[in-house]
């Protein structure tokens, strides 16, 4: 019998196994079916070190409001197996209103789990899947979960006959008689709210922070993507490589990131918009290439999905500590643009935008994401396109003495594509004249150097340039991932504090905004910087660039674990009432 | 390379003389106004004058190959397929001679080569070439040729050899990327 | 009425207003000279020509052409030049440096470009030696040759280009002198014109810190047998090479590169349709 879980808009659940278990598959059939019912939810996966049999967790939010965080605890706990579970310590909060479901056969409950003073039930889980032929224990916990969190059978059968249709019917009965073996055991189970009202009519979608990169740069006219692999940023190159083919474009994988960013970048200059997606130790490769097409002028993107730093790092683990890789790693002055996506699906926007901006400019833009918006299964609403085009200004005929880097007032200088006669120039990286010619005079250099600055700074980035909400005489600056948990914390408080808090999430990380930071600023006493990385890399570059109040608290830690929405309301509640 | 040494066949038809004939001094031409420009890149302005003469010496002697040969259609031939002896039409400069601090000397020397190696090439065109028309014409070509060497080695004589420490610069090379 | 047939392209209309920075002597002035005279022979349009470079006296070769160019990184150069082609297959792609730029920081390059066959002609101007830095051993240098960040020699034997290209999988390999423009650009037009990936050695001397390879001229040599399209007797004739064999040493039928952007933009509205519940 099990007591009412969950106690407010959404439900956790965690499910864990080990490896080949099929936690992560029942995960995302549990979501899907939640979706079916017209919840919006995420699913994250978390595994361990090894390759194949490691253990595994799928974490899972659910509920009646757009989930874009983790909550502070997990509601429900399904342990198919306790192998390793000490790794998910971290990722897995329990309190005592938590309720941890485990199977006798696997072992009695590990003491920290007993130790944070959860319930707990026993669930035969592995004994009830092996009364069915081809049974398996994962199902078995995903009815039960789906019980629990008050999914009807129905709704959790549709989404696994879908997943496993293609294994043949005999799998898919075996399946379906454990998710109603668990979903049994599961009792009064709708202890949320009973099912929402199926509203097909607003279908949602399902995707990752990594599919919806792929679907923003498809959108924003990427042709061309160049590929290496790398943790947590390949399936934006897997996802694209099909599509770019038959969207007329084409990926190609290279030997290395080096060969990855100077790829896009000759594509580019050949006239077709162009990008590549890695993560930290690729980026640090790529910095050269970056210079490069600052220097030459020339439009490309790299998406980077961040992860725990700094070299190797903690590839599977996000982490918000590449802002100043993005930012300063470039050698010289070499105005760029950094933006950053703050949700999966701001991953769509972010980056079709960023591939705008990058053609308007002719420079390069980072996206940055992170492994929580990348791999994160989210359920959102529909993603509507804007109209962010790539859109370059070409030269297409000239006299004597075309001046490819021009003077221009917007700094901008008309490109010339190959093949167009009489255009003809050398690209380089080599300082210039507006003939582009190499140059090492000091006219040509500032001139060039104001007019890459020039065209970087005098952009219209218009409302885009940050995510701003509510108002107060407090704010909180974040950027990225952060920001949900932020806008979930000061949600809580909004409830039962007088003081208001005004959420800004920075989305146009570089070029520096003063004005706008200046006008949205205006009102506000106290900010406290809020980000997931161990040295406050944002807040020291806005320290560096922008007009901040006196009063300042900085929250900063690095990953691998996210920030709770309770940490921060706790950090906030406190704040305000200094 | 385009031909292997020792099989050097000169036997021309009208239009292929004036084809070489005039390859030779177009490629003079060429090879002396890179050149000139060369000197001038590194401030060799003696003989960077030298080798703007020549290159018009040459125009002229391309200029009046062309007239001889009129509306005689002359044969496109591809880079390769023109038959020298050597690697190069005879006047193409070698560039193991070609230094950015040479002498006038030397670049007369490199010159005066030239035109003693399109003397023979016309000489031994004049020999093997068939058509009394033909044979004719290339020995007036190996006379011309005759005249030019007979200048360099007039010109030479108005210089003296280069020192010993010709080449000698204080200043090292720059790397300028 | 009278219409003119338009006459021949000549080398020096792929000529830039750019003066060469090379000392005067250095073999790459031939070498710019064969290329001129290459695509002058081909009757290839000046605008639909990019000539891609990383960084070295030999690099700066883009600007000395009046072609689409790109001075790109050191070592670079051949993933700039796939970019370029696989964007654009419509032009035709040579893909030029040096010993140091093409071996060394760019050796990992040549490796993949030679397999991923896409169809470009990579030219480098081999003088063993980096230049551009003011005389250090390359790849290419052999093992003895004294200078000042390797005294007495670096006692590491030198890399043979052709070999590797051979067997990295290029589909055109050759080996060319800078002192025979004319026998240059024929094979500079075999590579040009032969599909896929086209490697060209082209042994260009280096007048100011080699003054030693003036000699190559009386050292170099007809190969003494037509190209091969078999690899493996490539391979056996290359083990046995001197150095100073000058022609086409191998012209292979791999299929090149397909996978090029398209003419059509075809974005389907109905991409969004695989995310729906």
């Amino acid at each position: 019998m099990s007591d009412q879980v969950g106690n407010r808009d959404s439900i956790s659940i965690a499910l864990i196994g080990k490896g080949g278990s099929g936690v992560l598959t029942a995960g995302e059939m549990l979501l899907t079916a939640a979706a079916g019912i017209g919840r919006y939810g995420m699913m994250i996966p978390v595994v361990g070190p090894q390759i194949r049999g490691g253990e595994s967790a799928a974490l899972l939010r659910l509920g009646k409001s757009p989930v874009n965080c983790l909550d502070d605890y997990y509601d429900v706990l399904l342990a198919i197996d306790w192998q390793h579970a000490e790794r998910f310590l971290e990722d897995i909060p329990l309190d005592a209103n938590s309720l941890v479901v485990t199977d006798p056969s696997a072992g009695a409950v590990p003491d920290f789990i007993a130790a944070t003073g959860a319930r707990v039930h026993e669930l035969e889980m592995k004994a009830l899947a092996e009364s069915v032929t081809g049974g398996r224990p994962n199902m078995v916990a995903l009815g039960y979960a789906a019980g629990i969190a008050g999914v009807p059978e129905a709704a959790l059968l549709q989404a696994t006959e879908k997943k496993i249709e293609g294994k043949g019917r005999d799998a898919v009965n075996a399946s379906n008689e454990c998710v109603r073996l668990g979903y049994g055991q599961a009792a009064s189970g709708a202890a949320n709210d009973a099912a929402a009202t199926d509203d097909t009519s607003n279908r949602r979608w399902l995707l990752s922070g990594n599919h919806a990169a792929g679907l923003g740069a498809l959108r924003g006219g990427i042709r061309f993507a160049a590929a290496y692999p790398i943790t947590p940023a390949t399936e934006i190159l897997e996802w694209l490589a099909p599509r770019l083919h038959d969207a007329g474009g084409t990926l190609v994988q290279a030997e290395d990131e080096l060969a990855s960013i100077n790829m896009a970048i000759g594509a580019s200059y050949g006239g077709i918009p162009s990008l590549t997606a890695t993560s930290g130790p690729g980026l640090s490769l790529m910095i050269e290439g970056l210079g490069l097409a600052v220097g030459a002028e020339i439009p490309v993107v790299v998406i980077n999905v961040m992860r725990g730093g700094p070299s190797t790092g903690i590839p599977t683990k996000p982490e918000q500590s590449d802002f100043n890789a993005a930012v300063y790693g470039l050698h010289g002055d070499a105005p760029h643009i950094v933006v950053a996506a703050n949700s999966v699906t701001d991953s769509v926007y972010t980056t079709q935008w960023a591939v705008h901006l990058a053609e308007a400019m002719q420079v390069p833009v980072i996206v940055l994401s992170d492994q929580f918006i990348g791999q994160a299964s989210a359920v959102v609403d529909p993603i509507p396109a804007i109209n962010f085009l790539a859109k370059r200004k070409l030269a297409r005929n000239a006299g004597k003495n075309f001046e490819r880097y021009a003077l221009t007032a917007d700094g901008i200088s008309p490109m010339p594509l190959p093949g167009t006669p009489g255009c003809q120039y050398t690209a380089d990286g080599l300082e210039h004249s507006t003939t582009a010619n190499p140059s090492g005079l000091a006219k040509d250099h500032v001139a060039q150097l104001d007019k890459r600055a020039r065209k970087i700074d005098g952009f219209d980035y218009g409302q885009h340039w940050a995510d701003i909400e509510g108002d107060g005489e407090l704010a909180v600056l974040t950027w990225g991932s952060t920001t949900s948990t932020v806008r979930e914390a000061i949600g809580r408080l909004s409830v039962d504090l007088a003081t208001k808090i005004k959420l800004i999430s920075l989305r146009l990380l570089l070029p520096a905004q003063p004005q706008r930071m200046a006008d949205t600023l205006r009102g506000v006493e106290r900010v406290m910087v809020i980000e997931q990385n161990h040295s406050g890399q944002l807040y020291r570059f806005l320290r560096a660039w922008y007009d901040l109040p006196a009063d300042v608290q900085t929250m900063f830690r690095p990953g691998p674990s996210v920030f709770r929405p309770a940490q921060i309301s706790d950090a906030l509640r406190n704040w305000c009432q200094q | 390379m385009s031909k292997a040494p020792g099989t050097f066949s000169p036997s021309f038809s009208m239009a292929e003389l004036l084809v070489h004939a005039l390859a030779i001094e177009l490629e003079a031409v060429q090879s002396y106004e890179d050149l000139t420009q060369q000197m001038k890149q590194c401030g060799n302005d003696e003989v960077a004058d030298l080798f703007e003469k020549m290159s018009v010496l040459e125009a002229e002697h391309a200029e009046r190959i062309r007239q001889i040969a009129g509306d005689i259609e002359l044969p496109e031939l591809a880079p390769w397929e023109y038959r020298w002896p050597g690697l190069e039409s005879p006047e193409n400069i070698d560039l193991a001679g070609v230094h950015y601090l040479m002498t006038p000397y030397q670049a007369l020397t490199l010159a005066l080569e030239n035109e003693m190696n399109a003397m023979a090439f016309f000489e031994a065109a004049a020999n093997e070439c068939t058509d009394d028309r033909v044979r004719s014409l290339a020995q007036e070509f190996a006379d011309d040729e005759r005249q030019h060497v007979a200048w360099m080695q007039d010109w030479l004589t108005k210089y003296t050899p280069p020192d010993a420490d010709w080449d000698y610069d204080p200043d090292p090379p720059a790397a300028i990327d | 009425m009278s219409t003119e047939t338009p006459r021949k392209p000549r080398a020096s209309d792929y000529k830039s207003d750019t003066k060469p920075v090379w000392c005067p002597g250095c073999g790459d002035f031939h070498v710019l000279l064969s290329l001129r005279k290459a695509v002058a022979q081909m009757g290839l349009r000046p605008e639909e020509i990019a000539v891609i470079s990383g960084i070295g006296c030999s690099s700066r070769i883009p600007a000395y052409m009046n072609c689409y160019g790109f001075h790109g990184i050191h070592g670079r150069a051949l993933p700039l030049a796939t970019g370029v082609k696989v964007a654009r297959p419509d032009l035709t792609v040579i893909c030029a440096g040096g010993d140091g730029d093409g071996f060394s920081i760019g050796g990992n390059h040549l490796l993949h470009a030679c397999r991923r066959n896409v169809d470009i002609t990579y030219v480098v101007m081999d003088n063993e030696v980096y230049g551009m830095t003011k005389g250090q051993p390359s790849p290419t240098t052999a093992p003895d040759w004294d200078s000042k960040i390797a005294p007495g020699g670096t006692g590491i034997s030198p890399f043979y280009p052709l070999v590797i290209a051979l067997a990295s999988g290029a589909n055109f390999v050759a080996r060319a002198f800078s002192g025979d423009p004319k026998g240059t650009a024929k094979i500079l037009v075999d590579a040009i014109t032969h599909p896929g990936f086209s490697f060209v050695q082209i042994l260009s001397p280096c007048v100011t810190f080699r003054p030693d390879q003036r000699e190559w001229k009386n050292q170099v040599h007809p190969a003494p047998v037509k190209p091969t399209s078999d690899a493996s007797q490539a391979a056996r004739r290359v083990m046995t090479d001197d150095g100073f064999n000058i022609g086409v040493l191998y012209k292979g039928s791999r299929e090149p590169y397909q996978q090029y952007v398209g003419q059509e933009n075809r974005l389907d509205r109905d991409i969004d349709k695989e995310f729906l519940l």
